[in-house]
């Protein structure tokens, strides 16, 4: 995926939640600025995909409302470790390096 | 001097309570204001995510509380926070920790622990007692300091409320006030319906005048208690306690009598007006939460000798009450709002009127009103005769929490409640005095 898209992409989810809970009286305005100067100094473009996925679990640090955004993120960052981690463990045990393609996947399940 | 007859049962107010299904009391509905609406419609206009976050970035700050006492910039500043934080309380969306760190930044900030605390009970965040901050620093704390009554409130459990209903079917029943009248015979007050001697009370009556509103008093030869005001035969019973009173400490009476003008001034509202100022209590989480610490106190506090059953007095399930014209047409004076509370208490289910317990609940924050002294002679008084101050100290709860922003305090002005608040109440009441 393009870096910029998944960028915006979280940011209009963060702008999502931030409308739904002004709409129910849950954030008030001074919050939503507090918020929106958090998000643009901490994803400020141009960003790889790996600095989005390094830079997004730490949004909701102290806006912990912005979970429900940033959990896809870490969860999708988290699968493609796993992808890869698991084509490199197939890779290993093709090539007969059993221990090594158990410390690999160890590594990621660990974590 | 005649004798009391048996009142005339077709005229008295008889309304039909019934109890219609219980409603689950309603989440509190958030108004939004211009800055709010204005940051949603940035959101919906922005097509692109970094416009809308620099537009809404770029917005004006909100304006701070009004809070006159509070005018350090540093506390100004972690008023804003718990503004804030006080909105997530009553969402249920307050996440402990974030508090903590809040709490924290404000200790940094130079804010004192007992002002902080303070900050924290009146916005109706009790974690704020379980920081280190909470515990006096003083070995003999004055029991009158405003943090010692909040912390004596904050540990008053409320009534748990289950529902409220509506009892929308309770419709206020129309009598000929211009039928009845009262008129003096001797030592004692004659109430007369229709032209015909009613009932008799054993009271002198005297015509008034406050703040230039014409008044009815009777200045009862015996009965305990200070004052109390009858909305049926629109008069003030001055009991003997409240006439030594007035002689011997002027100021504390003027708040005696200001408690019943408040009930007048609460019975006189309209139906509409009267509900809207019980939503003021009942839709604001913080002030619900100081009226019903109130109620659990009122309905099932300790009790001493004379103390008034005001469980009973309120009650919807007293027949008493239900045929004593508990809710009133709307042009007449009296409880016109029919909704009831239901909660539990020693065990049992009780359902109370909301109107009353509101209006008494206002009505204590008279000596608030009229001044600190007359509040911590009080205090003074209930420590003497009941060795506690839970009452009072959740009227004091209400009374700041009611005071903490201006929009509060403005719509509870509006209402005019303790409108004769003035020197020339208790000048006008000695002139009446002066007569019996």
């Amino acid at each position: 995926m393009d870096p910029e898209e998944y960028r915006k992409r979280l940011e209009s989810d963060i702008l999502k939640i931030m409308e739904e809970k002004l709409q129910k009286g849950q954030m008030d305005a001074d919050r939503a600025r507090a918020i929106a100067g958090m998000v643009l100094d901490s994803l400020h473009p141009p960003l790889t995909l790996e600095q989005i996925y390094e830079i997004a679990p730490t949004l909701d640090d102290h806006f912990t409302e912005l979970t429900s955004a940033v959990l896809p993120v870490i969860q999708e960052h988290d699968e493609k470790i796993k992808t890869i981690v698991a084509q490199h463990a197939q890779k290993l045990i093709k090539e007969g390096k059993i221990d090594e393609a158990t410390e690999a996947i160890k590594q990621v399940t660990d974590n | 001097m005649p004798d009391p007859i048996p009142a005339p049962e077709p005229q008295r107010v008889t309304p039909e309570i019934t109890t219609s299904k219980p409603v689950e009391i309603k989440p509190v509905e958030k108004l939004l204001g211009n800055p709010e609406q204005n940051i949603i419609a940035k959101i919906q206009g922005d097509s692109n995510p970094d416009e809308a976050l620099r537009d809404i970035a770029d917005t004006t700050p909100t304006a701070t509380i009004d809070k006159p006492e509070l005018n350090s910039s540093m506390v100004a500043s972690y008023l804003r926070m718990t503004d804030g934080l006080a909105k997530e309380v009553s969402t249920g969306k307050l996440d402990s920790e974030t508090l903590q760190r809040y709490i924290k930044a404000a200790r940094e900030q130079g804010v004192p622990p007992d002002k902080l605390e303070e900050i924290l009970l009146i916005r109706g965040l009790p974690i704020a007692r379980n920081t280190p901050d909470s515990q006096s620093s003083e070995t003999n704390p004055d029991p009158n300091s405003d943090i010692e009554i909040l912390r004596r409130a904050a540990d008053i459990s409320p009534l748990q409320v289950t529902a409220i209903k509506e009892n929308g079917d309770v419709q206020g029943k129309k009598i000929d006030r211009s039928a009845i009248a009262l008129a003096a015979s001797g030592d004692q007050t004659v109430v007369r319906y229709d032209g015909k001697d009613w009932y008799t009370i054993d009271g002198r009556l005297r015509m008034g005048s406050i703040n230039g509103t014409p008044k009815n008093f009777i200045f009862t030869n015996s009965g305990g208690g200070a004052a109390s005001f009858d909305p049926f035969t629109d008069t003030y019973n001055i009991h003997p306690a409240a006439l030594e009173g007035f002689k011997s400490d002027p100021e504390s009476f003027s708040s005696g009598i200001l408690h019943e003008m408040g009930h007048d001034q609460y019975m006189s509202l309209s139906k509409a007006k009267q509900m809207e100022l019980n939503d003021l209590f009942l839709r604001n989480p913080i002030l619900r939460d100081a009226l019903f610490k109130f109620g659990a106190v009122l309905y099932g506090g300790k009790k001493i000798a004379g103390d008034e059953n005001y469980l009973a007095a309120h009650s919807v399930t007293n027949q008493g009450i239900r045929e004593s014209g508990f809710v009133t047409a709307d042009a007449e004076k009296g409880f016109k709002d029919a909704r009831s509370i239901v909660f539990e208490i020693g065990g049992q289910n009780q359902e109370v009127l909301v109107a009353p317990l509101v209006t008494e609940y206002i009505s204590y924050m008279s000596s608030l009103t009229v001044g600190r002294e007359v509040f911590d002679k009080a205090m003074d008084q209930s420590r003497a005769v009941r060795g506690t101050t839970p009452r009072l100290d959740t009227i004091f709860l209400g009374f700041k929490r009611l005071n903490a922003d201006a929009q509060t305090r403005q719509a509870f002005e509006s209402f005019e409640i303790f409108k004769d608040n003035n020197p020339q109440l208790v000048s006008d009441f000695a002139k009446v005095a002066s007569t019996v």
